[in-house]
């Protein structure tokens, strides 16, 4: 199997050369599998959600090496690296990000708008997905009044309008209980069942307990330990 | 000296605009000597993010740059108020022997910016930045130009006496045509014969896609069209067969047609020049930029010619 994520010698210092200087991410090598499920496990302030963000080409790194599908994310001007994460990338995140005052399917649909597909196939694409999440009645509510769980499987089928070959999930069960957690988890399994790369920030037992064929990296103080 | 509140706001931005490129020269070196995309050391990354930052600086420097022109020559036609004898900005640029200079200089600079700007814009289009060397060799000369102009712009504006009559444009250009000095020996009318052939070449050219021919024909143009345009297509914008002046076409009795012809003229050949430089740079197909080159070189003959139609028309004969 090919390796989606190639990580080498990889640093990230915020506020270099300042007395605020925070060495973040410290020599990370590692490297993620096509078809893996894999979790970044570590406390919180470990530098797993830093990580996962260096990942998504949403942080530079200060040196070394990464590749995402062996393109170097971490080298791609702003325009490019934001053409990648729309073409290659689904991203859940702890606190949804959705648009409060969109419906589930505008909430859904939004990450379609700059590939300027049709309407009608956006709408079709968002519904089969809404479908897939079991929230397909819920189409028509305002995200502000969904609750934690229904937010969060929002939040996942957004992140799969775009049929991503890899899903990066920052603590994806961190506001929800034990049910919808592992409404979420069902979620994420069968997707990665169906070919999907996944990788999870999380510190919650819970993926351990439910996934058994789970690659678990521990990053404490910002290295891979 | 010449003093006014347009001239001090004029060297103020352009005095910016100079410290800007000389903040940005030590990173540019820098980038130049140790460049290395490949690279995953930290001083890649820092230069990385420097070039953003610097490209950021210079695209906005440059693009005021480009605004600052026709700024420049309304200024110059302003200034002909306070000097004797100055009636447009003929008058203001022959004060010193410095004026021509820095207007012939400012051309060149503007022309140079303008490569830099498309170059910079299909740099970016790139994952890797593959055009990033040209683009630092092309601000290292824009740097030198524009600190020689920022010299000469001292030069020329401390030189300028309030008080000694200067020459303006019934001196300079109001001569009869048979006085003239024209190029490759031409009377006016070969001059134009021949302006209205390379127009004919600029189109077949562009047609057929013979590139460098358009890119040669345009630089051969813009100087025919200096003359067709000062000797003879002026003088009936005028309405005067003995008014020759390129500049007081930019007045508000003409209704500023000068930045339209000067402006199409200079921006048609600009295009071209840097379509051929782009090309040879990049492997970006650049026929847009011929496009944009010849329509401007026709709106140019176009004007010009409509004011000598519109002037047989009203009157029945010409000039």
């Amino acid at each position: 199997m090919t390796n989606v994520i190639e990580i080498e010698n990889l640093n990230l210092t915020f506020s270099p050369n300042t007395p605020q200087e925070f060495h973040a991410l410290k020599n990370i090598s590692l490297s993620v599998k096509e078809g893996e499920f894999c979790i970044l496990k570590g406390v919180s302030g470990s530098g797993k959600s830093t990580l996962l963000s260096v990942m998504g080409a949403l942080l530079k790194p200060t040196s070394g090496k990464l590749e995402v599908f062996s393109s170097p994310v971490s080298k791609m001007p702003d325009f490019h690296a934001s053409t990648f994460r729309r073409e290659h990338l689904g991203f859940i995140f702890q606190n949804f990000n959705l648009f409060d005052e969109f419906t589930v399917l505008e909430n859904v649909q939004t990450a379609l708008v700059p590939t300027n597909a049709p309407v009608a196939h956006m709408q079709t694409r968002a519904l089969a997905l809404l479908s897939m999440v079991n929230l397909e009645k819920k189409k028509d509510t305002t995200a502000r009044n969904l609750s934690g769980g229904e937010k969060q499987r929002c939040a996942i089928a957004r992140a799969l309008i775009n049929n991503p070959k890899l899903i990066l999930a920052d603590e994806p069960t961190a506001n929800l209980d034990r049910k919808n957690s592992e409404n979420v988890i069902e979620i994420l399994t069968k997707l990665n069942s169906q070919g999907t790369t996944v990788l999870v920030a999380t510190h919650d037992e819970i993926f351990e307990q439910m996934i058994p064929d789970l690659k678990v990296i521990h990053i404490k103080e910002g290295a891979i330990v | 000296m010449i003093f006014s509140k347009s001239l001090v706001a004029f060297l103020f931005v352009e005095a910016t605009i100079g410290l800007l490129f000389i903040f940005s020269f030590y990173f540019a070196y820098m980038i130049l000597t140790r460049w290395n995309f490949n690279s995953p050391s930290k001083l890649q990354y820092t230069l990385e993010k420097r070039d953003y930052f610097v490209s950021l600086i210079l695209y906005f420097a440059l693009s005021t740059k480009v605004v600052l022109l026709p700024f420049f020559i309304n200024l110059l036609n302003s200034l002909s108020e306070k000097l004797p004898g100055a009636m447009c900005a003929a008058g203001v640029v022959s004060a010193n022997e410095y004026g021509q200079i820095l207007l012939t200089l400012k051309v060149v600079i503007i022309f140079i910016s303008g490569t830099w700007l498309i170059l910079n814009a299909k740099d970016k289009l790139e994952v890797n930045l593959p055009y990033i060397k040209p683009r630092y060799y092309l601000y290292l000369a824009l740097f030198s130009l524009i600190l020689l102009e920022l010299l000469i712009e001292y030069l020329y504006f401390t030189n300028i006496s309030t008080e000694e009559v200067v020459l303006c444009c019934s001196a300079l250009y109001g001569m009869s045509s048979a006085g003239l000095t024209l190029p490759f020996g031409l009377d006016i009318y070969g001059v134009l014969s021949l302006f209205y052939a390379t127009w004919v070449l600029l189109f077949l050219s562009y047609i057929k896609k013979y590139l460098l021919i358009n890119t040669i024909a345009n630089i051969f143009y813009l100087v025919l069209s200096f003359y067709a345009l000062t000797y003879f297509f002026s003088t009936y914008v005028y309405e005067l067969p003995t008014h020759k002046c390129p500049y007081c076409l930019f007045q508000k009795e003409y209704y500023y047609v000068g930045y339209l012809l000067w402006g199409s003229l200079i921006g048609g050949s600009f295009y071209s020049i840097a379509g051929f430089a782009v090309a040879k740079i990049t492997k970006f197909k650049t026929d847009y930029l011929y496009r944009n080159s010849l329509i401007l070189d026709t709106i140019f003959i176009a004007v010009c010619t409509l004011y000598v139609v519109a002037y047989y028309l009203k009157n029945g004969v010409f000039l």
